[in-house]
């Protein structure tokens, strides 16, 4: 029951180490680690220590034993260097920016009032921390200082609600492993959950009657909203009969394209070691027919499927071969690892964080970590610039991704409502039941007449193959322990490797070699165990993502490409694109518990197309997203509350509800990809991302943001906040119809180097409001189909060409 | 037994020693004559458990396809509960046949619900959140208590 200073909780008696005995054995490791006797520090200085220990203690107000340790856990993340890897264009590395701003918070100190910031007085202390929160976005210390601000509150507020003892304080379910949550929904609690004693919104004193529109609840930004789906009879024997076509279709038929659900353990284990075992081994001197790099959502499918046409096929991931049992914890804190962690830059009047929400490392990509939305992109999408003057179109139509869209949407399971937007369709799985934040959602828009439908979610409803049913414990998005949430690694790397194929892990690809003549690819240069060597390849396939696609054709420049491989026309790298993802969150009297659940549960594509009374062009689409507690207090954070006031919002944390928007931001070209000066740990370039939005695009944010308070009011919020933040990558080697447009055709075949593929999202002209990873999949699809089709032999290298 | 008493109908005169429906049907029952009535109910039972198998299962998106039996074996049971209803001759032949198969039909769901709980995560470890999370473990039996009538129905003697 031990909580932060043993102050007066709100969940008296609620401990959430008495269900330790509940949770799985890799997750109690990491989490009851927090708990034990923590190390020396290894990272700061003694100097550092003095000022880092009081700086901490005033950003959560932890002034009383037993205190979490916050030192101890910030200076372990640093001396083992587990950041983000990125790092803003004006920043230093964390590290070093660590020493200087608590260098420089001392200069303060000493320059105002003559002695060491850990020897003043707690409310000389407090000013001056105070001080740095409200320079703003000027410069402190030769660095910005929202950006400093921005680096104490995202380490410390991460070391603090990792801590069990902070769970106990705001009343946090903890791992939920292998249990899971059995009552999900509004003010409903497990057995074991504690009620929150003071129910009361401690900031509005509110204790206002749910249900009823909160006082001055204006629709703002929902007013005159366009077409809602079409009702009626006609729609619903639709609906019904292409529900009924899916769950009556015989399962052999997916398990005759793709068996990978069939060749998972039916134990408690979640992967067959043997598939890994048995795998076919190629030595680097064969040649191959496919090299694939990067085991993701484009990667992974791509290998299954030419494994499956009879292709020798071997691809390398730069990360490991997850054992989802012993490699993934029930902990937000403790999956890092699942993130690319290697250095980048970003730069840009809207600078892009990377990381959790838009990279992933490992055989299964960012789909491991990916929340499982598999929404199909809007016909309209595929030509946003003839239809709306904006964007791009693409070189195929909807309809050419129509039947790749249902067979995965098959191989996943995509579970979810008959979907009426867009090109309406049925999903082949029912949709799941809604915890509490869907619930709110529901309310909402069901008060403003806004359309609102349960899905579509890769996550299995149900048995599939031997998948288990979810058990609605929250954490999707640090990997799922259960097998439920699709990712590659369960639903195509199986398949592939009892097909053939060779997923040769912790692999880093250097670069692409081409022939003498620089006309067709020979091979690829990777780093295994230190050493470099080189896979003969008949042909290659890069899907490494928006950032380390551009960057790997980049730094495979040569003779024939002196500005980077297929970049005759300074395109590679280009019109890299993010969704604006604002995400609003609502506080209401009712418990929420908002970590019960999944959190992709309810969506609404009301607002996606074009609204023509709208001075912006194209939408966003609208998703229930639940922030765990180290993303809640980076919400709180963001509101410039620290101290007290992050304390206090995050005592309410089970109250609150959240709404996120995806909203499609325009295709720039100076919004790119390009080689930093920096250099890696293995000698190369870093990838530099410059971001800056357009004026339609802060226009669609900001209209995403109103109308998600709007909903959040409606459904009898007291109060709303808002954060900005930006998900999903896509662009960067942009398909087109020729040329001097893009990177590669619709087949995703670049047009400079016949043999040489772009299967990720880094091919994707526009990006639509929808997540990105099914239609990432279905162009894979599609392209394999074409590329199986094309007679094998087109591709092989002249006969003993020289490398 | 009087043989007046075999006459059907509303309009059936009156048999000295049970005036009443009730009592018929009472003198019915007290001499193992209620295999129409039983197949009637079988009938019913058979529809009703299937349209609620129907929604259970559907919730569960009919994952594994056997999953559709007993919602295809209810109409089956139905219509064979209202031939026995309306023959005798199908009360001791399509009435037993069907219901031994729902009433097997049930057996083989216990199995598959039980192997269901199994399989979740922490299977019989966390036998009580997954009991309760799981496949309903009872409800196939009730399936086979609706054979089990049906098949009760069949051994029955016929009302008069």
């Amino acid at each position: 029951m031990t909580t932060p200073g043993r102050h007066n909780p709100r969940f008296t008696g609620y401990d959430v180490l008495a269900r330790a005995g509940t949770w799985d054995a890799a997750t109690s490791g990491v989490v009851l680690s927090r708990t034990a006797v923590q190390p020396g520090l290894r990272f700061f200085t003694l100097a550092e220590e003095a000022t880092a220990r009081p700086l901490f203690d005033h950003l959560l107000a932890q002034w009383d034993e037993p205190r979490v340790p916050v030192l101890q856990m910030v200076d372990a993340r640093l001396a083992e260097m587990q950041t983000d890897g990125w790092r803003f264009a004006d920043m230093p590395e964390d590290d070093e920016a660590w020493r200087r701003s608590l260098a420089g918070l001392d200069d303060d100190a000493r320059a105002l009032h003559g002695a060491p910031f850990g020897g003043l007085a707690r409310e000389r202390q407090a000013a001056l921390v105070r001080a740095v929160r409200d320079t703003g976005s000027a410069r402190w210390h030769g660095m910005p200082a929202g950006h400093v601000w921005g680096l104490w509150t995202r380490y410390t507020a991460t070391a603090f609600y990792s801590h069990p003892w902070a769970w106990n304080e705001i009343g946090f379910g903890g791992p939920a492993y292998p249990r899971g949550y059995v009552r999900l929904g509004l003010g409903l609690r497990e057995p074991w959950e504690v009620a929150d004693q003071h129910p009361v919104d401690p900031v509005t004193d509110s204790g206002q009657a749910v249900g009823s529109r909160s006082a001055g609840a204006e629709r703002v930004g929902t007013a005159g909203h366009r077409a809602a789906p079409p009702r009626g009879l006609a729609a619903a024997a639709r609906a019904a009969a292409g529900t009924l076509r899916l769950t009556t279709a015989p399962t052999g038929r997916i398990r005759d394209r793709n068996a990978s659900a069939w060749l998972l353990p039916r134990d408690d284990r979640r992967f067959d070691r043997s598939l890994i075992d048995g795998m076919r081994r190629h030595e680097d001197d064969d040649e191959v027919d496919l090299v694939v790099i990067g085991c993701g959502a484009g990667g992974a499918t791509l290998t299954q499927r030419m494994a499956r046409h009879g292709w020798s096929v071997v691809c390398l991931e730069a990360g490991p071969f997850w054992n989802p049992d012993t490699d993934w914890v029930s902990d937000e804190a403790g999956s890092h690892h699942l993130y690319w962690t290697e250095p980048r830059v970003v730069s840009g009047t809207d600078p892009v964080p990377l990381g959790a929400n838009n990279s992933g490392r490992g055989v299964g990509g960012s789909t491991t970590h990916f929340a499982g939305y598999a929404p199909r992109f809007h016909p309209s999408d595929f030509a946003t610039l003839s239809g709306d003057g904006v964007g791009a179109d693409w070189p195929l139509r909807y309809a050419d991704l129509r039947a790749s869209y249902e067979r995965l949407e098959q191989e996943l399971p995509v579970a979810g409502q008959y979907w009426p937007w867009g090109d309406p369709h049925p999903y082949p799985h029912a949709p799941h039941p809604v915890g509490g934040n869907g619930e709110v959602f529901l309310r909402g828009a069901a008060a403003l007449g806004i359309g609102a439908r349960v899905g579509p979610v890769a996550i299995t409803n149900g048995r599939f193959g031997n998948r288990p049913h979810c058990v609605y414990r929250g954490f999707c998005l640090q990997g799922c322990k259960v097998n439920a949430k699709a990712s590659t690694l369960i639903t195509h790397v199986p398949d592939a490797l009892a097909h053939g194929a060779e997923i040769r892990a912790d692999c880093m690809v250097t670069g692409i070699e081409l022939d003498a003549q620089g006309r067709l690819a020979t091979g690829v240069r990777y780093l295994r165990e230190g050493r470099e060597r080189f896979q003969r390849a008949r042909a290659v396939a890069v899907a490494g993502y928006s950032v380390e696609t551009p960057r790997l054709l980049l730094n495979s420049a040569c003779r024939r490409f002196p500005e980077g491989l297929c970049n005759d026309f300074d395109l590679v790298g280009r019109y890299v694109m993010v969704q604006g993802a604002p995400q609003t969150s609502g506080r209401f009297a009712e418990e929420v518990r908002a970590y019960k659940a999944p959190p992709p549960e309810v969506s609404s594509e009301d607002f996606y197309e074009t609204d023509p009374a709208k001075p912006y062009k194209r939408g966003f689409s609208l998703q229930t997203v639940s922030p765990l507690p180290v993303v809640w207090a980076e919400h709180v954070a963001a509101q410039g509350h620290w101290g007290e006031d992050l304390r206090t919002y995050m005592r309410d944390y089970v109250h609150w509800a959240t709404l996120g928007a995806l909203c499609e931001l325009l295709p720039l070209p100076d919004n790119r990809v390009t080689l930093s000066q920096e250099k890696d740990r293995y000698g190369l370039p870093v990838a530099h991302f410059s971001y800056s939005q357009c004026d339609n695009d802060r226009m669609l944010i900001r209209a995403a943001q109103t109308v998600m308070e709007d909903v959040l009011r409606a459904a009898g919020a007291t109060e709303v906040i808002t954060i900005n933040r930006y998900a999903h990558l896509v662009g960067g080697c942009r398909m087109a119809a020729g040329p001097g447009s893009g990177v590669v055709d619709a087949d995703l075949r670049t047009f400079a180097v016949p043999n040489l593929l772009v299967t990720d999202g880094s091919v994707l002209p526009t990006q639509g409001s929808a997540n990105p990873a099914l239609t990432i999949m279905a162009l894979v699809d599609r392209a394999a189909a074409r590329l199986a089709a094309g007679a094998r032999s087109g591709l092989r290298a002249p006969a003993g060409a020289p490398r | 037994m009087s043989l007046l008493a075999r006459r059907r109908g509303r309009a059936a005169r009156p048999a000295a020693p049970a005036p009443y429906v009730l009592d018929r049907m009472v003198r019915n029952v007290r001499h193992g004559r209620f295999e129409r009535t039983l197949s009637l109910l079988t009938a019913a039972g058979s529809l009703v458990t299937a349209a609620e198998i129907y929604l259970e299962h559907d919730r569960a998106s009919f994952g594994n396809r056997v999953m559709w039996w007993p919602v295809l074996l209810g109409p089956v049971g139905a219509a064979a509960g209202v031939a026995g209803f309306a023959s005798e001759r199908m009360a001791k032949t399509a009435l037993p046949v069907a219901s031994a198969a729902i009433a097997a039909n049930g057996l083989q769901g216990t199995y598959l619900h039980v192997r269901g709980i199994a399989q979740k995560p922490g299977g019989w470890s966390m036998a009580r959140c997954n009991i309760e999370l799981g496949p309903p473990l009872f409800a196939p039996l009730l399936v086979t208590m609706v054979g089990g009538m049906g098949l009760l129905a069949a051994l029955l003697r016929r009302e008069r």
